[in-house]
């Protein structure tokens, strides 16, 4: 062969050339060449993701992201420019006329509103500006770890000595004086010409720290923003003055009965102002941890970016900005902390820097072991780590060893920031694609995260009322200057979390978004105090109606009723022993159980903080009317919350009716397996059916059944839950489609006549089904048998071989005797471990319906997605509400990318790592031959069995527009949620997008209680005797009419509805339709003659006669059609 | 999407909405058409063959329908339509039963048999037994007409084109809507009826297969005219049965067979050729993360905020 090839070669030399010039081997040779960059960089590459990174994919997502937030060089040049700039103007401003402090008339002419809180208002002591002696640009910008998109640069101006007086630290002298220098710089920034706009902000939300944001134009007209801040001279106060224990805030001076007080060194007896001093300490000792930490973080780009990779972490969480967030100073200080500790070395790679701290994070407790910087040897004064803790807040000590660095971080938001950290460890160590996502591209927001949300809004009589009742809060008020809320949140948790024990997981008051106003303006505004609090809750406690305290004789009883009041009782317990307890519903109800906690922060806040309950915003419950149904009489012991118990009724009934049927013995075959696939039977039956009553006046008897009467009321709408009996196989069935049918009809008599005789239950025998009443539910039992299936999907070709090919019919079959026992079977399983699953997946198929999309997505598919949810919660935990359900069901339907990625549910955790790599690969083979959404579970790796056909492509997007916009409504209404808030909004789709709306007629509408505004009373019989006659079952016309416009006219509209009590029917024109066509039998349906220019007859649509077929097909039924666009 | 939010609307009720219902309008302008057929000088319209007939369901009705009607013929001749004697009416409503259709060629002659059907077919559609007996062939849009004598259906064909006719009066009232709704209801299967037909077809059923088994049996082991025995499920040397999966698994043995016969990375050009094979499949797996990626990228999905 070689041989051959040479001589070819020599021979024709020519025929190289062109060889080359062609393409199919150029194509192979460039093949060859980047084989060989492949074996150089890209293998050793690969092993180094696989032994350092998570995964590949992982990695090359994390670049891209970081490659988004990076701030550009552009970007980092204009910055620079303005960074010396500022410094030259600032250095060589002109030195001010002295004031006194409380003097503000020279700002008022300039028009320049002081950006602090000044109460009390008078205080001594003089103000005259100095030009700072030093300016430097701060960490993230001298480090190079600012993120995209707001980025600010930060400039600490070092203000000279002299600029103090010696008694400035005390009676907040020194932050007056600190907010004064900046309006004087905002005063002389004005006057130049490239300031475009002047702001202030509070500094990581301290409300005693503003900071001034100037807006530049750069040169290339851009504009950058600088934040301005001011420090001491390290040497201008002493730290041992600002010790954690001491006084800096006279209590005379603050309550302003006297002036200063005069013994100023008496400040042993007086109570301690640690966050005072902590603020004040934090600028004198800032360049000197700013230094430390650029010196430690610097240099090394696998810290940077992994600084970067944390920060993105921490906003995708609130956490980062706002009043008492983990900022990112401290972020920065911790990253220096590990590396001190040799946790984290700077030549690990971003992904590992991350990792670690997250890890450590999740570890660590920053108040039994609190993390220092603090290397040298201990000095006299220097606060102990006892004396930290009792500030109430987190400790980090910094490198003077005074400073408290976390001294503004509540314990609560702490515990918040590790919970997260473990969250995001455990979903970094499921193998799945979406953990780049759980961790840096999801938004966690307050509303998703949480399961119970409330607010508290006070105003200013009741705050004060509120902070005479709670003890030692007056000594805090005078502490942080009278900003209460900052107090009040933390007492609040503290109280709660007493309260709520074991019911909460994690428990957190909201960090508000930092706000920044205009130099002219005024910041505060208290009329309202409002706080906005979260609970994860614990499922498995936190629907216990009662907390058992200790035994009555123990010595903490006394505690507990003063805890809880006169709540609590003694009760004898089951075992006989006495104990005081609380018992706080004594409904069975599951809808008044999911309640609890919100009687427990009622009751909890009126005794400990004379919180009134009408002052408490609880967001837990508000769309529970939507499930809800009234009954009639409302005495009757049955009770219906959201429906749980109708489902836990159903379920009984059904146990009888198996066991029933189970013992039928004239059956020639053993019954296999009896599995319920009505949506009921696994907890997703939004309404589930009521026992029947009928009033017999109403009805017609056709040979023992009741069947609905002309004139009079429609009956009340009975469902019938479908039960699959699988009979065991055997050689004797016969194999032929028909004979099956026949086979199995026999066999449904057999059984209706056994179950009427022996049972004696009320039995309806069809040709295809059983009915039979039980406790006043229809079951419709199906005999099956996998033979018909086997029979039904096999296909004779010509050559005799034998084929298996799914039909229509044999795929439907499927679902029925396979699929849809076994998706029962395990979203039982689920609903067992999360008693709030069934709620949630039933609010989830609301609101589907209530946008008239109902038929258009298969109810499975919503069932898999909530399935999905609480399967695979990241980045949250398991969802607690049915509110935080729905939430993060609206935020899966529209954020997930349904084109790129299939929806992995794993269901009972059969999913092996294998499928993980292998089920994408397959989706991005077929994506063209796949419908528009795919939902892959361990049984169907496909994901085409319940998305298939329908939604098509353009029904997924309008779907997925209305999920966001739902999702951005609820969210809005459940975190400011004022008083009328209609809870209901987004249940109400708008109307205009159809072409017509047929409304129904009332009467019509059996179902028009469960409809969205609908409040009608559904009558209910305590006795379960239905007499005689079989109800009247399944029967219900406005469905039956909306299923036959579809089938009729399917081809020329879209039709939508809400089988929930909808009382309106939408419809769209396809406009293909409309087109005229050839005159050709096939074209006649609806379209009538016209004659074109050609002379051609064509055939052209009647939308009149199509209306006219609607309102004859709706007689009875229709009230109107009408035009929504011509209301407009 | 700001758009979008200001449409959820607060609840209206029906009332304000009722006074706009569409202005339905019937404008007829096929007259002048029926006028520009030339080959028609009678009032009736005759376009490739069909004649057009203008109906509207009720008196109350706004809009004509547009119904086709043509003599039946087809190259299988049916017992049920009989040639020269069945109409063919296409685009009847979907609402329409035999006693409408009576009603409307009530004139023309004695109407035999009536059968409705949702499309065209060259002969009648079984009702199958599978099929549940619950559900109504609804939906049906061509009509079969057998009349007793041919002229019932030149009759129907030549009937005017611009005269008013209705597919219901008082005695002939429109089945539909809730009404019909009910009636369905009221339909209650016989369950003597039901358990007879099924037992009749069974023992049809088998009394089929025996006679096949009987035959199978008989054929066992006897030669056909060219001398083949068949293979049977039954008898001494049992042939598996010829399923597309039982065929798969022969060739993939044929497959492996012939694989292990094979050297494997015995040439060096072969080796080469599987060392290369794995490093492009690597390569393979890198560049469809490469892409997805990028794809991620162009729908901006990594910009986290």
């Amino acid at each position: 062969m070689m041989k051959r090839k040479i001589i070819t070669e020599v021979e024709e030399p020519a025929k190289k050339k062109i060889m080359t010039d062609d393409t199919g081997p150029k194509g192979r040779k460039k093949g060859k060449l980047s084989d060989r960059e492949f074996n150089m960089e890209e293998i050793s590459k690969l092993k180094e993701t696989e032994a350092l990174y998570h995964s590949s994919l992982f990695r090359l997502q994390v670049s891209e992201l970081l490659r988004e937030i990076t701030v550009k060089q552009k970007l980092r040049s204009r910055l620079e420019e303005a960074c010396t700039f500022i410094t030259e103007t600032l250095k060589n401003l002109p030195s001010g006329k002295e004031h006194k402090i409380t003097d503000k008339k020279w700002l008022k002419s300039k028009g320049i509103q002081i950006p602090i809180l000044e109460r009390p208002a008078h205080v001594k002591g003089t103000f005259q500006f100095e030009p700072p002696v030093d300016v430097c640009v701060s960490g993230s910008f001298v480090i190079d770890a600012m993120v995209m998109p707001d980025v600010v640069a930060d400039l600490i101006l070092v203000v000279p000595k002299g600029f103090f007086q010696p008694k400035d630290y005390l009676n907040q002298r020194y932050t007056r004086k600190r907010a004064l220098y900046l309006c004087s710089l905002a005063s002389h920034l004005d006057k130049l010409k490239r300031v475009q706009d002047l702001k202030f902000k509070n500094f990581m939300g301290n409300p005693h720290k503003p900071v001034l944001l100037v807006k530049l134009n750069s040169e290339d007209d851009k504009t950058v923003t600088l934040c301005l801040q001011v420090v001491p001279e390290t040497d201008t106060f002493k730290e041992s003055r600002f010790h954690v224990s001491k006084n800096n805030i006279r209590p005379g001076w603050f309550s302003e009965n006297s002036e200063e007080n005069q013994n100023d060194d008496g400040t042993e007896a007086l109570p301690a102002t640690p966050y005072y001093n902590s603020s004040v300490l934090h600028d004198l000792c800032l360049v000197r941890n700013k230094q430390f930490i650029e010196k430690i973080l610097g240099g090394s780009e696998g810290v940077r970016d992994g600084v970067k990779l944390l920060k993105v972490w921490l906003t995708q969480r609130e956490l980062l900005k706002g009043l008492g967030a983990f900022s990112s100073f401290l972020l920065s200080c911790y990253v220096a902390y590990l590396i001190m500790s040799k946790k984290v070395n700077k030549l690990m790679n971003y992904y590992q820097v991350f990792r670690t701290t997250i890890l450590f994070l999740s570890k660590s407790d920053w108040i039994l072991e609190p993390p220092s910087l603090f290397e040298d040897k201990p000095q006299k004064m220097q606060p102990s780590l006892d004396e930290f803790r009792e500030s109430g807040s987190c400790v980090f000590v910094d490198r003077s060893g005074f400073y408290n660095l976390a001294y503004m971080l509540p314990p609560h938001v702490f515990s918040r920031v590790k919970h997260e950290a473990e969250l995001s460890l455990d979903a970094l160590e499921q193998h799945q694609q979406s953990s780049f996502d759980a961790l840096f591209m999801a938004h966690v927001s307050f509303a998703r995260k949480f399961d119970h949300v409330f607010h508290i809004s006070l105003k200013g009589s009741q705050l004060n009322d509120t902070l005479e009742k709670i003890d030692g809060l007056q000594q805090k008020v005078m502490d942080v200057g009278g900003h209460v809320s900052l107090i009040l949140s933390q007492h609040v948790v503290t109280v709660l979390s007493e309260a709520l024990g074991k019911r909460a997981k994690l428990l957190q008051c909201k960090i508000d978004k930092p706000k920044e106003w205009s130099k002219c303006d005024d910041p505060h505004d208290d009329k309202e105090t409002r706080l906005t609090f979260g609970i994860c809750i614990d499922t498995a406690n936190a629907f216990n109606i009662l907390d058992k305290g200790p035994s009555a004789e123990a010595v903490e009883s006394r505690e507990f009723r003063a805890f809880w009041g006169d709540k609590s009782e003694m009760r004898r317990f089951k075992d006989g022993t006495i104990h005081e307890a609380v018992l706080w519903t004594d409904s069975t109800c599951q809808r008044d159980r999911r309640l609890v906690c919100r009687s427990i922060v009622q009751h909890v806040l009126q005794r400990h903080c004379s919180i009134p309950a009408k002052s408490i915003q609880y967001m837990e419950g508000k769309l529970d009317p939507l499930l809800h149904v009234n009954l009639l009489p409302k005495e009757s012991s049955l009770l219906y919350g959201t429906g749980e118990e109708q489902s836990l009724a159903v379920h009984h009934a059904f146990d009888h009716i198996s066991r029933a049927v189970r013992t039928l013995s004239s059956l020639p075959l053993s019954i296999h397996s009896i599995q319920g696939v009505h949506p009921v039977f696994r907890h997703a039956s939004v309404f589930p059916p009521l026992p029947v009553t009928q009033a017999s006046s109403d009805v017609d008897v056709v040979s023992g059944h009741a069947v609905p009467k002309e004139g009079k009321s429609l009956p009340q709408y009975i469902p019938a839950l479908k039960v699959i009996c699988m009979l065991e196989g055997s050689g004797k069935w016969p194999e032929e489609i028909e004979a099956i049918v026949c086979l199995k009809t026999l066999l449904h008599i057999k059984m209706g006549a056994e179950l009427r005789e022996r049972h004696s239950m009320s039995t309806s025998v069809h040709k295809d089904y059983v009915d039979v009443v039980k406790d006043g539910f229809v079951f419709r039992l199906v005999i099956s048998n996998t033979r018909e299936l086997a029979v039904l999907r096999t296909v004779k070709t010509e050559s005799g071989m034998i084929k298996f090919k799914d039909t229509e019919r044999s795929s439907a079959l499927e679902k029925e005797i396979v699929d849809l026992p076994r998706l029962t079977h395990l979203l039982h399983g689920i609903q067992q471990e999360n008693p709030v699953f069934s709620v949630t997946v039933r609010l989830c198929k609301r609101w589907i319906a209530s946008q008239m999309v109902c038929g258009l997505v298969s109810e499975e598919a919503v069932e898999l997605m909530v399935a999905y949810i609480f399967t695979s919660p990241h980045p949250y935990a398991v969802p607690g509400s049915p509110n935080t359900g729905l939430l993060r069901f609206l935020y899966l339907l529209s954020s997930f990318n349904w084109k790129a990625d299939p929806l992995m549910v794993n269901l009972n955790k059969d999913f092996t790592d294998e499928d993980y790599a292998s089920i994408p690969k397959e989706f991005q083979k077929n994506r063209t031959s796949l419908p528009s959404m795919c939902i892959c579970t361990p049984t169907d790796k496909q994901g085409t069995k319940w998305t298939k056909p329908l939604p098509t492509e353009p029904l997924l997007k309008r779907l997925i527009i209305l999920a966001h916009e739902s999702m951005t409504a609820l969210e809005c209404q459940i975190l400011k949620s004022v008083d009328v808030t209609d809870f209901k909004m987004i249940f109400r789709p708008p109307l205009c997008h159809f072409d017509l709306v047929i409304h129904l007629l009332k009467k019509a509408n059996v179902l028009h209680h469960q409809s969205v505004d609908g409040n009608e009373c559904v009558e209910i019989s305590e006795s379960k005797d239905t007499g005689k006659k079989f109800p009247v079952v399944n029967f219900c016309v406005a469905e039956k009419f909306f299923q036959d416009l579809q089938t009729t006219f399917g081809d020329l509209a879209m039709f939508f509805y809400d089988p929930f009590g909808g009382n309106v029917i939408g419809l769209v024109w396809k406009p293909q339709a409309f087109e005229d066509k050839d005159f050709k039998p096939v074209n006649f349906r609806f379209r009538r003659p016209v004659i074109n220019d050609t002379e051609k007859p064509n055939l052209e649509i009647i939308k009149d006669s199509i209306l006219d077929d609607i309102r004859v097909m709706g007689g009875g039924i229709v009230q109107s059609i009408v035009s929504p666009k011509s209301l407009q | 999407h700001n758009h979008y939010h200001c449409l959820y609307h607060s609840y209206q009720s029906n009332s304000s909405l009722l006074n706009h219902t569409v202005q339905y309008q019937c404008e007829t302008n096929l007259k002048i058409m029926a006028s520009q057929n030339k080959m028609d000088n009678k009032s009736n319209l005759i376009i490739q063959g069909y004649s057009v007939l203008q109906v509207k369901a009720s008196d109350k009705s706004r809009a004509y329908r547009f119904l086709y009607l043509k003599e039946h013929s087809s190259a299988h001749q049916t017992v049920e339509w009989p040639q020269g004697r069945t109409l063919e009416v296409h685009n009847i409503p979907p609402f329409c039963t035999q006693d409408n259709l009576r009603k409307l060629f009530r004139d023309c002659g004695e109407i035999m048999r009536i059968y409705l059907q949702p499309k065209a077919t060259a002969m009648p559609l079984k009702a199958s037994l599978s099929v549940s007996s619950g559900t109504h062939i609804k939906n049906v849009s061509v009509a079969y007409v057998v009349f007793r004598k041919p002229n019932g259906v030149k009759n129907a064909c030549s009937l005017t084109y611009d005269k008013e006719r209705f597919l219901s009066d008082k005695d002939t009232p429109l089945m539909s809507g809730l009404r019909a709704y009910m009636h369905e209801y009221k339909d209650i299967p016989d369950v003597k009826i039901m358990e007879d037909q099924a037992e009749k077809y069974l023992a049809e059923y088998y009394k089929k297969k025996d006679e096949e088994a009987q035959q199978e049996k008989d054929m066992e082991g006897v030669p056909d005219e060219d001398g083949f025995i068949k293979v049977t499920r039954h008898g001494k040397n049992k042939g598996s049965k010829r399923t597309e999966e039982n065929e798969r698994k022969a060739k993939e043995k044929l497959r492996m067979k012939k694989k292990k016969t094979e050297l494997k990375d015995f040439y060096t050009s072969q080796f080469r050729e599987t060392k290369r094979k794995h490093i492009l499949e690597l390569q393979a797996k890198f560049e469809e993360d490469k892409r997805k990626i990028k794809e991620m990228k162009a729908s901006r999905k990594f910009r986290p905020y």
